[in-house]
């Protein structure tokens, strides 16, 4: 084994505990996961060092738990997991004074009217992680829509992943790839349940959590999925195959592949401008 | 003729220069209008945005932490970055998911 690999293995990963059963953990690092008012605001008054965040699903619409989180207890940063953005999105406004206090993320689910929800996160400067999942064909305008507010649109300060570490990928510079990004690879981000048993993404998979995402891939290599052929295969990883391997990648592709002209564009703003430079540094010294 | 070798000394500066290299060409790229600061932020690959806290953020959530923080603060390359060898996780195990295929990897092999 060589060192490196020694050392992340000896480090473990990060753990993602039910509020269940992360009071009796002694990791050195963790994150919880709470989806009632009673385990958030424990956690928010208790939560130690070693709890790096608080991911809080679905409570945004329980208007008195914001108060208390914007009482400055601890700094424990949370990571606010919308349920339903089309219906829930308004409530996002309860998280301006949480965030001057903590670090504030939202994640947000694919689902229909999740744009506006995207717009108003971006706008309130509130980092941002989408979770596609397997994308319903008929929300990829959308999503489409959603990239080019991404791009342009000058009120977007903070990354909105997973376009953001795409771009970064498609520029040569990378931010992890979408396994990573989206705190779903299980050899890095470790995911458990209410009886304390490890989530994996495929019940298939029968070994090591840091194995599966070699083991995955080779599972789609030997179906011959299009991810074999697919120019996003490093950063994507086969992502987009799962549950259903079957899943057509064709729009997630053309959403990348939109990122790949940006970082293009950018090339070649970037590259007029630097021949310009060298022009005038030349006249200069001329 | 041999070439010079720069000196362990001249790291800092040429990493001072590559910062600032990347400073300009981020207020560049920011000063079109056409951008946001976000997708500037990704393709130069450096630089900070300001959380509403106050605090200053790398470009990813989970490398908030000070230090570098989970994915890319391990040194050189980092904790994800650094497995198997130097590259992604594409490139585990000797060549990794493109080129682990019978020596050259199905990719070559067409």
């Amino acid at each position: 084994m060589d060192e490196e690999l020694a050392e992340v293995e000896g480090n473990g990963s990060l753990p993602f505990f039910p509020a269940s059963v992360a009071r009796d953990q002694e990791a050195d690092a963790f994150v919880v996961i709470v989806s009632n008012s009673l385990d958030f605001t424990w956690w928010l008054r208790n939560a130690s060092p070693a709890t790096q965040w608080l991911q809080v699903e679905d409570l945004l619409n329980d208007t008195e738990i914001w108060a208390v989180a914007a009482r400055k207890e601890t700094e424990v940063a949370i990571d606010v997991v919308i349920g339903d953005p089309a219906l829930e999105f308004s409530r996002l406004y309860q998280l301006v004074d949480v965030s001057r206090i903590r670090d504030v993320r939202v994640s947000i689910p694919i689902r229909t009217g999740f744009l506006k929800a995207l717009r108003l996160a971006a706008s309130l400067q509130f980092p941002v992680r989408l979770l596609p999942g397997q994308v319903p064909p008929d929300l990829f305008p959308e999503l489409q829509e959603a990239l080019e507010f991404y791009l342009y649109d000058p009120q977007v300060e903070a990354p909105i992943e997973f376009f953001h570490s795409a771009l970064a990928s498609a520029r040569g510079k990378s931010l992890g790839g979408l396994w990573t990004v989206l705190e779903q690879d299980p050899g890095v981000f470790q995911h458990f349940d209410e009886e304390g048993r490890e989530k994996l993404p495929s019940a298939e998979f029968r070994g090591e959590a840091q194995d599966f995402l070699a083991w995955y891939q080779e599972q789609l290599t030997s179906r011959n999925a299009e991810c074999v052929s697919c120019r996003w295969r490093d950063y994507c990883g086969g992502y987009f195959k799962l549950p259903d391997p079957e899943y057509s990648c064709q729009g997630v592709i053309k959403i990348l592949d939109r990122l790949q002209i940006a970082a293009s564009e950018m090339e070649e703003d970037l590259a007029g401008w630097e021949t310009e430079d060298s022009e005038e540094k030349g006249r200069v010294v001329s | 003729m041999s070439q010079e070798q720069p000196s362990s000394s001249d790291e800092p500066k040429a990493s001072v220069e590559g910062q600032s290299n990347d400073q300009k060409r981020r207020e560049f790229l920011g000063g079109l209008g056409k951008w946001s600061s976000a997708s500037v932020m990704a393709a130069i690959g450096t630089g900070a945005w300001v959380s509403t806290s106050g605090t200053a953020q790398a470009g990813s959530w989970v490398n908030r932490r000070h230090g570098g923080g989970w994915v890319n603060g391990r040194g050189g390359g980092g904790w994800v970055n650094g497995r198997g060898g130097g590259g992604s996780w594409s490139n585990r195990g000797g060549g990794g998911w493109v080129n682990r295929r019978g020596g050259g990897g199905w990719i070559n092999r067409r």
